[in-house]
């Protein structure tokens, strides 16, 4: 029942970045934030599924009370996959500004000097990005010019109130 | 089933490699907001620059980007940690920054997206 229930959060994984990795390339950057969020939602159905089948053709001798665990523990193993495959490796990928600068300097064979790089890559583009992705997700709207928060319970204040509470811990 | 706690199970169920594996990635969770602790992101500061203000303008959030100096700190970073040098004013990669441009160059393969920043 233990290999069954991470084997299916790890299947499950697999099928979200299936879907991410054939869908993703044609998402613009302004839907991405929104994207990744429905494409999570989407597939976190998917363990839960695949382990009332399971269930109906009886794959392990266990309890009712132990198939219940096993779907919840199986869709956050799926869960905590796909919330570290975004956090770690395409979240770098898409937003790191480090990232960029690497890649920037990658591309000149001879290397850029700080006016160059800055030329390529400054302050305008970054806030450009950002904007059309905040705009994008409905974090922000723009009126007459003018940007204004839609609301304080989107993903950067609350990953910013759980940092401040960890680092309020951390502190103590 | 067991009442209680019992250490070669998960709560009476038998769920120890899952339980392991949860442990394993809550690691990079924490990790992860643990630098959120140290590091301010571009976009969390246009979103408290707007937040704090009301509302901004363009004008006014590029200002505020610019004045927290992502780019410098960014690269003063790179090259503290290796992964970049400057030779006669120019940045160049060093075999560790190559190693992660391929890297990137690899994922952006896989993912077929441009370049972000």
């Amino acid at each position: 029942m233990d290999v069954l229930t991470a084997g299916v959060g790890f299947f499950s994984f697999g099928f979200f970045l299936l879907i991410h990795l054939i869908t993703f390339r044609w998402v613009r950057p302004e839907r991405l934030l929104r994207s990744l969020l429905v494409c999570v939602l989407a597939v976190m159905g998917f363990p839960v599924l695949l382990m009332g089948i399971l269930y109906i053709f009886k794959a392990a001798d266990a309890s009712f009370q132990a198939w219940v665990c096993a779907a919840l523990l199986a869709l956050a193993i799926q869960g905590l996959l796909s919330f570290v495959y975004i956090l770690c490796i395409f979240g770098p990928y898409e937003t790191s500004v480090r990232m960029r600068l690497v890649r920037e300097i990658s591309a000149s064979s001879t290397g850029l000097s700080k006016g160059e790089l800055l030329q390529k890559y400054n302050a305008e583009k970054i806030v450009d990005m950002r904007l059309r992705r905040l705009v994008g997700s409905g974090d922000i709207v723009e009126k007459d010019g003018l940007y204004r928060v839609i609301s304080r319970k989107n993903f950067f204040f609350i990953f910013d109130a759980i940092a401040g509470i960890l680092k309020k811990w951390i502190n103590q | 089933m067991t009442s209680g706690l019992d250490p070669s199970s998960w709560w009476g169920l038998p769920f120890r490699i899952t339980a392991g594996i949860i442990f394993i990635l809550l690691a990079p969770i924490y990790l992860c907001f643990y630098v959120l602790t140290q590091l301010t992101s571009p976009s969390k500061k246009i979103l408290l620059a707007i937040s704090q203000r009301g509302q901004l303008s363009y004008g006014d959030i590029v200002a505020s980007v610019r004045k927290e100096d992502f780019i410098m700190t960014r690269l003063n970073d790179l090259c503290a940690s290796g992964c970049v040098k400057q030779i006669d004013g120019r940045y160049v990669l060093t075999s560790e920054g190559q190693k992660i441009a391929a890297t990137l160059s690899f994922m952006q393969l896989i993912l077929g997206r441009n370049t972000g920043g």
